[in-house]
């Protein structure tokens, strides 16, 4: 009882809405459970999860990346032309771009002090030029060995996928809660006037911030990039706002300082078990982003009722 | 005195998350009386008054206005029924002109059009308004361009606007000078003359005499009793709101030998601001400087900090000349800055006392950019234990922390780091007197037995006087005079720092 008023002080309403959510669909939908769809669930949350990770980083210190879907889309196009060269290349250049895309927006938010918003939309959008230019239509080739890595099954078990969402969430716990980085972030992000007097070198907190939402972009795209076996300029889309979705719903401060990794897990799962929900349902796509949208804001919405109580 | 009573709580309580602010208070002022609330950070004061002035509601228990029994929904229906409050947060908008701020939602009462209003006209009634209270603010300044204790008389001029039958004041003097202390209770007399009621909520319980006709005292969300003031001395109430009688408030100082000089200040000039500062602190030295409000001196400790760039100047620590850029500069050489804005440059409120406390001092405790929790945890244990800082556990938000136990948090931090020089501006404003206590005996402590060496800002002469083993005093951005702690005194201080001499 003591945990439950807990987690619902702690704006965990998300948590609710899952439990909720999966008792119904052990009822009403037994298909949910078998074993083929749960690894699709957990193939489609992985580089949910590495993305929103990053976003949540950023939004931490109060700030937002719109460009993490470019990044993603750019990262399947460059590894589209370069696996076929050499793998490791293609991998350090593609982590390279992620964190110089991170560079460049931490540069033009936190030195040259453009909105956030702003700054990582025009990256964004510059992004995505490149990438339709280097690749307009997907395609290309990305040998079998990379996609069976990555993907790999033991049994009906995808435990490739299940080493990196545990990889991703061992990093983001340490980072987060373990080192003195993590420390600055949620310092910065709830007081950047006393983390400043406190001696901390706010711009470059703020800007590794930018780089490490970067970095797990660009991540995310060599996972996507395995997943549908070439590049797509348009791959990237959809994890903008599903990334800016799951922190939002899973309990992190848009205007910064306060926010859990668990949150964001919780946000990730949600998300993904929605859309396979619907898709289980033969629910028409459109619709899917309707309910997507009503469930972010009656999320967000309901724990800010609690809040102000 | 007239009896009718125009507010009363009767059995109020008001819980929050772990603790409970309120319980059963019962409390009444008559019409036409100044009514004065006391007791330390934490006994409940401030949550009454939002209580009152209907930031939130009760628990339990009934509030009657004028004989009806009342269910505020909102800050605006505590307004309609004639209470105003000026809250001891900042209030206003800070983008938009003071005119406007004035007039906040009762543009159409003053201006002849319906939707568009008529900024010339606003600013022309603002000017009336801000005049006929004494106050020299120009009506089209932005609120943020306002110093502190001009933004606190914007909001006092904005809740008289509204004609309040009760006024309700939650420690307005805080960023007042003398002056425009009695400037205030010139003001609030003239009020109470014409009828109003004035609830005033203040820690410089050597006001109260002046202005109060009544006092009640709250503890630990409890009232202790409505006293009138004539009956009650200032040591009776200290008893009455600590629960035990205060030793001397200050240490005694010790006579001591000149030490070393841990740093000079030569020739350092900022714009304007500051002129010329030459300034040399001891090793083991408490330095006071004093002056009226607004002459530089939280300035001079900030640009020592590396809050500010100086742009002529230097300034050496143990006989080195240190770069000082930046605060980080500021504390790797050992340096810590506490001030009175501990909300703004000392603290991270969403954050717990653990974040908080750890912060300045992380890269102590890790080991390849890992922190070692155990050594975090006994280190930030100690400190909270020295301090005495009231709090369940290190988890606790500082945010639902008390004002006191709030700037324990930010002397905590700051000891951590071992600092050899600190810097504190008004380090006990709108905290209560045993914290106070507390606070001038661990600081004589540190520079005694810890041979810390401190500067001192402050705007209590008490404090300057009763701390301070020296104190320069400041005018216009220079100093002016120095004494020592034998010759100082209230009117040596006074006269050097209003320019008047001998």
């Amino acid at each position: 009882m003591k945990l439950l008023s807990r987690l619902s002080r702690r704006r965990f309403v998300g948590f609710f809405l899952l439990l909720g959510l999966m008792i119904t669909l052990s009822i009403e939908l037994p298909q949910f459970y078998a074993a083929q769809n749960l690894s699709n669930l957990l193939l489609r949350a992985v580089p949910l999860l590495c993305v929103a990770l990053g976003q949540m980083i950023v939004i931490l210190i109060a700030g937002i990346d719109l460009s993490v879907g470019a990044t993603l889309s750019l990262a399947t196009a460059i590894a589209s032309h370069l696996m076929v060269r050499s793998i490791p290349l293609a991998i350090l250049s593609i982590l390279a771009a992620g964190m110089f895309i991170g560079l460049i927006n931490g540069l033009g938010a936190v030195k040259a002090k453009i909105n956030p918003f702003v700054m990582t939309f025009g990256t964004s959008s510059v992004l995505n030029g490149v990438t339709l230019y280097i690749r307009p239509s997907p395609g290309g080739y990305i040998p079998r060995v990379y996609v069976n890595t990555i993907l790999a099954y033991w049994g009906s078990v995808p435990v490739g996928p299940l080493f990196i969402l545990c990889l991703v969430l061992i990093v983001g716990f340490w980072l987060l809660y373990k080192t003195t980085y993590g420390r600055h972030l949620y310092a910065v992000g709830g007081n950047e006037e006393a983390a400043r007097l406190a001696g901390i070198n706010v711009a470059v907190c703020k800007i590794l911030a930018y780089i490490v939402c970067g970095l797990f972009a660009s991540l995310a795209g060599l996972y996507m990039t395995a997943r549908i076996a070439s590049g797509d300029p348009a791959v990237g889309g959809t994890f903008v706002l599903d990334s800016i979705g799951a922190v939002a719903v899973g309990g992190t401060a848009l205007t910064g300082g306060r926010g859990t990794l668990w949150g964001t897990l919780f946000g990730v799962i949600i998300f993904s078990v929605l859309s396979n929900i619907f898709n289980l349902l033969n629910v028409n796509i459109y619709w899917q982003y309707v309910f997507k949208g009503l469930i972010v804001i009656g999320v967000v919405g309901f724990s800010q009722l609690k809040e102000r109580k | 005195m007239p009896a009718e009573e125009i507010v009363q709580m009767k059995k109020v309580s008001k819980a929050f998350p772990g603790i409970q602010a309120l319980k059963e208070v019962t409390f009444s002022c008559y019409q036409g009386e100044i009514h004065a609330l006391v007791g330390e950070n934490g006994a409940g004061k401030s949550t009454m008054i939002k209580i009152l002035g209907g930031v939130f509601p009760p628990d339990k228990g009934e509030i009657v206005v004028k004989g009806r029994l009342c269910h505020f929904k909102s800050p605006s229906d505590a307004q309609r029924l004639g209470i105003g409050v000026v809250h001891q947060e900042f209030s206003l908008v800070p983008y938009i002109s003071v005119a406007e701020n004035l007039f906040l939602g009762m543009e159409k009462r003053y201006s002849k059009r319906r939707f568009w209003f008529h900024a010339a006209n606003l600013c022309r009634r603002a000017e009336e308004v801000l005049s006929s209270l004494g106050l020299e603010i120009d009506p089209r300044a932005l609120v943020c361009e306002l110093g502190p204790a001009q933004q606190k008389w914007v909001e006092i001029a904005k809740a008289l606007l509204r004609k309040p039958e009760v006024l309700i004041l939650d420690e307005p003097t805080a960023p007042f000078s003398n002056q425009e202390v009695s400037h205030l209770f010139h003001l609030l007399r003239e009020l109470k003359r014409e009828g109003t009621t004035v609830v005033y909520i203040s820690h410089r319980l050597d006001e109260l005499p002046q202005i109060a006709d009544r006092v009640t005292v709250l503890k630990d969300g409890e009232k202790v009793g409505t006293y009138a003031i004539n009956e009650i001395t200032e040591d009776e109430l200290i008893l009455r709101m600590t629960g035990r009688k205060l030793g001397e408030l200050f240490p005694p100082k010790r006579k001591r030998t000149r030490r070393n000089k841990i740093l000079e200040i030569r020739n350092l000039c900022l714009d304007d601001i500051l002129r010329d500062i030459n300034l040399d602190l001891y090793e083991g030295e408490i330095l006071g400087i004093g002056g009226l409000k607004g002459h530089g001196q939280d300035i001079l400790l900030r640009t020592i900090f590396g809050v500010y760039p100086l742009n002529r100047g230097e300034i050496r620590v143990y006989g080195k000349k240190a770069q000082i850029r930046s605060p980080r500069d500021a504390c790797r050489l050992g340096i810590a800055l506490v001030t009175d804005r501990k909300e703004v440059e000392g603290l991270c409120m969403v954050l717990p006392i653990r974040h908080n406390m750890a912060l300045p001092t992380l890269h102590q405790r890790q080991v390849l950019g890992f922190i070692q929790m155990k050594k975090e945890t006994r280190d930030l244990h100690s400190m909270a234990n020295a301090l005495a800082i009231h709090a369940p556990s290190l988890g606790q938000r500082v945010r639902q922390l008390s004002g006191g136990n709030k700037q324990k948090v930010v002397i905590g931090k700051w000891l951590l780091t071992d600092p050899r020089i600190i810097l504190a501006i008004d380090p006990t404003a709108g905290i209560d007197v045993a914290t106070k206590q507390q606070l001038y005996h661990l600081f004589r402590r540190l520079a005694d037995e810890g041979n810390k060496s401190i500067i001192l800002v402050s705007s209590e002469m008490k404090e300057l006087l009763g701390l301070c083993d020296r104190i320069v005093v400041m005018r216009e951005g220079g100093i002016v005079a120095e004494f020592g702690s034998d010759e100082a005194t209230e009117e040596n201080i006074l006269r050097a720092a209003i320019g008047v001499r001998r």
